[in-house]
């Protein structure tokens, strides 16, 4: 049954209606236009979908938009803010960390999510911490490259939005 | 499809409508196996028992020295693996959870619908009952306490009541001298599930004796197994490779081991006989990091 | 930008060469790439499809009327009710055999039955539940060689109508079989060759059936204009070729069906041909409404695949190492619907030989039709499954001669002017080069690591060798707009592999101008020239290369109106850095824009097509097969657990013939890309069936690779020619064939076991050993076991 509800996405209160057994992805794409979370795989293993929910990364496919009322909502179209880009976002333009692009918002999320935690992680780390992000170009070795250098950015800047 | 999202204020009141509306009803936590069925159709509830809108007891982890560990069944699993006392007191537990699924997953999935869920594929169900962990589920008007070991009943299938919720998981306080280990085995993608997975938590006295053995092992059955007249060939012996394959071959002989895309009924047996003496090596290695559980 | 300076004496900037980012790099990390996924029509409707839960069966009856009374259901598609719209009812891009929907049967688990277009997803989910199918099952076949043998379930009663749509194409089939196409090579006299062996080795390779799992699922909206024309956004790899068996379909002139195709989530062939065009399009006409049909994860594994491939293979060699005759068989399946399977039953036969003088070869290459999900292009295309038979025998041979494998391989690979299985001149080969230096890589020839208790440790190298569509056909228009800057107007899809970029590159180099100065614009039937395909690692040469003739073109024209302005002859005009200038005075030229400007003409239109020729005589597939030849080494260095049978890949490295890269770092993606994918093939990828059901068809169930499937290192390398100016060579799929030989090669030298079946799962490498150890006495083994840990 269609319900309204608000979510604050992107550091907006937004008010949309959707089915109770609609997924968090289906509203951000269908209601709010959000086109960056994409639906690869629908059973959360590949991560295209992914969002920042309260700042951690999850798989907007598993979620029902009901659920996750007046939590945060974060993708990547909130990331470059007045058409600057974030520097994760540059990190990866500088070592083309991607290839068809699909899987690259949720790289980028994930890494966001990841530096925040781990300011300077090993590649092992990296890998460890997107392993469930997929990418089927198979750009892994460009990713883990950017990632290294959005976090010597961070550590240069001082911190990363 | 015409769902109803309920939400109770209390775990009492989500007891009382579970029992009020049976089957028609389905108590969702983190989701991610829930809205997994729901999109594919597998399930088609009427209601949905939102756990979100119960007050927060739900969420909290608790640790006290002496008495234990204590986790609200909506704690997400990232959480768990992320939480200093779990690290300190618990670090195999905190490994495990880590093991889950993905980074994604974890941050949904809760300690609590991980056990409810019962899925024979899953890692933490073997560790927790190695560690001798139990659930507390609370009805409409009680609560009461389940070995976990107890609770797993079948593929998917639990103890728990019509008209119950699950509300903790608690882990009893490890004796200084325990240490424990999951093992978890993929054959295909690092992103696999275990094709086996094999806890063990196992204490030792001064002279490197084994005094308490538990060997669980999951992936390979319904619930995770454990074979108690292997277990007691530990006690009393020092940690050595012929007793660890004793105990790896008495594993292999008790458990009848599925077959799935994962790895063969044959491949399962002969890896139960490989990796349960490899987990009771790491357990026991001296040069390893395994320090508490 | 950095622009490394191009000669001394003129400031135009170099950019054929240059690690340039994706023209549209911001727009990938910001979430902004219009994926067709994206794209919504006012008023369209959403198709969900009922598909057979049989693997053959007759469709006795069919009722929708169930779901036509579904509120918001706009319409239901059965057969009885396509036979009715006066369409085309069957298409394919070589053979005609696939129905819009199931008519009269059903050939596999997952073919479609009846297709809903409804207000909504949900709705025509729901709609679904109402369509009444009763069938009566009959037997099905699933392996390609019982498919063949007299009496197997027939899956055409008669031949489905068959069209020459490309050059290269000969079909050879039988009525009253399930033979698809049959490709035949026959060079000098194997029964000879064999006469002339002091060995000969026989075996048997297999592969499974895989699926390519692009991120962006097949989409497909179509939309009639008020004017009978059909507009069509699809997310395909060949839009030309879908134009024109859409116009044959409804019936149309080509010039009045238009395919629009925007970037897609990535492809790896799945994409090629025709595929759910014509649905969409005729629920579209059927309706009166625009729809959009957009495949779930879990139906992209029913909607195509990788050929399953089995593969008897027999050489002769002489004691000194010498290849004297192959004869292979090879079994495809092509699963229910033909699509592609003609054409890469052929190319994966010839490449089957490898790329080795062998004076006497035979190749018989069968695609056998069988009830499972249609197989078509793969990244490889055929050549993975080729060379994991030939490449794999390879090394037993050197090992039974007591040669080393390298050694072997370089006393028989192809040198430039040897002749080739199809007995064409190789010209510009590099293998020798590259099997040395991928050997070197991973310490061919040195003392190995000390491998972990219980583990062991060996080294395999594989070459491989792979054409590109020959012949082949790409139109470009290079258009110099009134400020100087470049439009390029290519059918070229942008699927990942960067093309845009180069092509971009190519232009501006061209002209002098910045990369940043010129625009690519996507696929769409009425404004951008024909291109045969986007596949075949094909666009950097072909449409790389028309693109350069069309802005040549441009360059002509250029020149011509400035040879007035500049009171010289076109021939002294020269075109650089944006501007044009009398040879020896760049300084005293115009800027492009303003010879357009002061000659009114405001813009100049460039035009290049490039055609190569070539094609293969039906009876012994004899003449040239490619215009150049794709071809890598590949070199791994694994660690088998003897216990487990896991295999750990510790090094990798692959090399490649690129003749000139265009974009290093691109180059760089495809091959590192390649190498990743090839690993998912070798050691996990497989759908699995029950009784022609696929078991494992969602992303939770079969495994594509994950950062934490790397190699412990993992490298690549390009090889240009040495001129500096060599033909740039595609790589979208070079490196791929040799991953599998070359790991299984490495787990022979590790632990003596071979294994002749894909995937190399650790419970297959088990099994190996465990059959190993009890033909063998413990003793014999021990040169290849380490102890175990206990």
């Amino acid at each position: 049954m269609k319900r309204e509800l608000t979510l604050r996405v992107n550091g907006r209160e937004q008010r949309a209606v959707a089915d109770t057994h609609h997924t968090l992805l289906e509203v951000l794409r269908r209601e709010l236009r959000l086109f960056s979370v994409r639906e690869g795989c629908g059973v959360g293993m590949c991560g295209a979908c992914t969002v920042l929910l309260d700042g951690q990364p999850v798989s907007s496919c598993l979620l029902l938009a009901h659920e996750v009322r007046g939590r945060s909502i974060e993708t990547v179209e909130g990331l470059a803010q007045g058409g600057t880009l974030h520097p994760i976002q540059e990190a990866f333009i500088e070592h083309t960390a991607f290839q068809c692009s699909f899987c690259t918002p949720g790289m980028i999320l994930a890494t966001k999510a990841l530096l925040a935690e781990n300011p300077d992680p090993t590649e092992e780390e990296i890998a460890d911490y997107l392993a469930g992000n997929l990418c089927r170009c198979g750009s892994y070795l460009a990713i883990i490259e950017a990632v290294r250098a959005a976090a010597e950015r961070w550590r240069a800047v001082g911190a990363l939005r | 499809m015409d769902l109803e999202i309920l939400t109770p204020s209390s775990v009492a009141e989500a007891a009382a409508l579970r029992a009020e509306h049976g089957d028609e009803a389905k108590v969702i936590a983190g989701g991610t196996a829930l809205v997994l069925m729901l999109r594919n159709r597998l399930i088609a509830p009427r209601y949905l028992i939102s756990l979100n809108t119960v007050a927060d007891p739900l969420r909290e982890i608790h640790y006290q020295p002496g008495r234990g560990l204590r986790m609200g069944a909506l704690v997400p699993i990232a959480r768990a693996e992320r939480h200093p006392a779990i690290r300190e007191r618990y670090p195999a537990l905190a490994d495990t959870y880590h093991q889950v699924a993905n980074i994604r997953v974890r941050w949904a999935a809760t300690v609590g619908g991980n056990c409810t869920e019962a899925d024979y594929a899953s890692d933490p169900p073997a560790l927790l009952i190695a560690l001798g962990a139990r659930v507390r589920v609370q009805g409409p008007t009680a609560a009461r306490e389940i070995p976990l070991e107890a609770f797993f009943q079948d593929f998917y299938e639990t103890a728990l009541g019509p008209d119950e919720v699950l509300t903790e998981v608690l882990v009893p306080e490890p004796p200084p001298d325990l240490r424990a280990h999951y093992l978890k085995f993929v054959t295909r993608s690092s992103e696999d599930r275990p094709c086996v997975g094999v806890a063990v938590a196992a204490r030792r006295d001064a002279a490197g004796r084994f005094t308490d053995l538990r060997v669980v092992v999951g992936a390979v059955a319904g619930t995770p197994q454990r074979v108690p007249e292997a277990e007691a060939l530990a006690r009393g012996e020092r940690p050595s490779p012929p007793l660890f394959q004793a105990i790896g071959d008495a594993y292999a002989r008790a458990i009848d081991p599925i077959d799935d895309i994962r790895g063969s009924a044959w491949y399962r047996q002969r890896m139960i006989r490989v990796l349960v003496p490899r987990a009771l090596a790491a357990v026991t290695d001296a040069t390893s990091e395994q320090r508490g559980v | 930008m950095v622009l490394r300076e191009r000669e001394p004496g003129t400031s135009a900037p170099v950019v054929v060469g240059q690690a340039l980012p994706y023209l549209d790099a911001v727009e990938r990390v910001t979430g902004a790439v219009p994926y067709t996924l994206n794209l919504e029509l006012p008023g369209m409707l959403h198709v969900k499809l009922l598909r057979s839960p049989h693997p053959h069966a007759r469709i006795r009856r069919i009722d929708p009327s169930g779901a036509d009374r579904v509120p918001g259901v706009a319409y239901v598609l059965t057969g009885p009710r396509l036979l009715e719209l006066g369409i085309g009812t069957h298409y394919g891009v070589v053979i005609q055999d696939k129905p819009i929907v199931a008519i009269d049967k059903v050939r596999y688990v997952g073919d479609i039955v009846a297709a809903v277009a409804a207000v909504d997803e949900d709705t025509a989910l729901e709609a679904l539940e109402h369509i009444a199918v009763e069938y009566e099952e009959l037997p099905a076949v699933f392996d390609a060689e019982e498919a063949l043998r007299p009496g197997a379930p027939l899956l055409f009663e008669t031949l489905p109508p068959q069209r020459q749509t490309f050059a290269d194409i000969i079909v050879h089939r039988a009525e009253g079989t399930n033979l698809c196409n049959h490709f035949k090579l026959r060079k000098g006299d194997v029964a000879q060759g064999f006469a002339e062996a002091d060995e000969l080795f026989e075996d048997v390779y297999s592969t499974p059936a895989a699926q390519h799992c692009p991120l962006e699922p097949h989409v497909v909206l179509a939309q009639w204009e008020p004017d009978g024309r059909l507009v069509v956004w699809s997310a395909t790899q060949t839009p030309y070729s879908v134009r024109a068996d859409l116009a044959e379909l409804f019936r149309l002139p080509q010039a009045k069906v238009r395919v629009l195709t925007a970037t897609l989530g990535g492809a790896y062939g799945a994409k090629s041909y025709i595929h759910l065009e014509p649905l969409a399009a005729t629920l579209a006409l059927a309706a009166r409404r625009p729809v959009k049909l957009v495949l779930s994860r879990q139906e992209e594994f029913l909607e195509i695949t990788k050929h399953p491939s089995r593969i008897y293979i027999r050489t002769g060699v002489k004691r000194d190492g010498t290849l004297t005759a192959r004869e292979i068989r090879c079994y495809w399946s092509a699963g229910a619907y033909a699509d592609i399977s003609p054409r890469l039953i052929k190319n994966g036969g010839y490449a089957s030989p490898g790329p080795y003088r062998i004076p006497h070869i035979k190749v018989d290459s069968y695609g056998v039709y069988t009830n499972l999900p249609p197989a078509g292009a793969f990244r490889g295309y055929g050549a993975p499954q080729a060379h994991w038979a030939g490449e794999c025998q390879i090394d037993d041979i050197a090992r039974a001669l007591g040669i080393d494998p390298v050694e072997l391989r370089l006393r028989n690979l192809l040198r430039d002017g040897d002749a080739f299985a199809t007995s064409e001149q190789m010209h510009d080969v590099h293998f020798h080069e590259l099997l040395r230096e991928a050997a070197a890589k991973v310490g061919w020839g040195t003392p190995k690591p000390a491998p972990r208790p219980g583990k062991a440790i060996g080294r395999g190298v594989a070459v491989a060798l792979k054409s590109t569509v020959t012949p082949s056909t790409s139109v470009a228009a290079v258009r110099v707009e009134a400020d100087g800057s470049i439009t390029v107007l290519s059918s070229t899809v942008e699927m990942g592999q960067g093309a845009k970029g180069i092509l971009a590159q190519i232009a501006a180099e061209k002209f002098g101008v910045g990369y940043d100065r010129v625009r690519v614009v996507d696929p769409d039937t009425d404004i951008t020239p024909y291109d045969q395909s986007t596949t075949s690692s094909r666009s950097t040469f072909s449409m790389g290369t028309a693109v350069q003739y069309a802005a040549e073109d441009a360059c002509n024209q250029l020149r011509e109106l400035a040879a007035g302005l500049l009171e010289a002859a076109p021939g002294d005009i020269e075109i650089a850095g944006g501007r044009v200038f009398v040879k020896g005075s760049p300084d005293q030229g115009l800027p492009i824009g303003h010879v357009l400007a002061r000659t009114r003409r405001q813009q100049v239109l460039g035009h290049g097509t490039f055609v190569t020729e070539g094609g293969l005589d039906p009876e012994t597939g004899q003449g040239v097969a490619a215009v150049h030849w794709h071809h890598a080494a590949g070199a791994a260095e694994v660690e088998v657990d003897l216990e487990t049978g896991q295999v750990e890949v510790l090094r990798y490295h692959t090399e490649v013939y690129v003749g000139r890269a265009v974009n290093p770092r691109n180059a760089r993606l495809q091959n590192e890309g390649s190498v990743i994918l090839g690993l998912g093939q070798t050691f996990f990828e497989e759908m699995r069936y029950d009784d022609g059901q696929l078991v494992n068809g969602n992303l939770a169930d079969y495994m594509i690779p994950s950062f934490e499937d790397l190699p412990g290192s993992l490298s690549s390398r390009f090889v240009e020619h040495p001129s500096g100016r060599g033909e740039a060579h595609g790589l979208g799929e070079t490196a791929v064939p040799p991953v599998a030989a070359a790991i299984g090669n490495a787990i022979r030298d590790a632990t003596g076991v071979r294994i002749r079946d894909l995937p190399l799962t650790p419970e297959r490498v088990l099994r190996a050993l465990e059959a190993q150890r009890a033909a063998r006495p413990p003793a014999a083994s021990s040169d290849h076991q380490a102890q175990g840990e206990r």
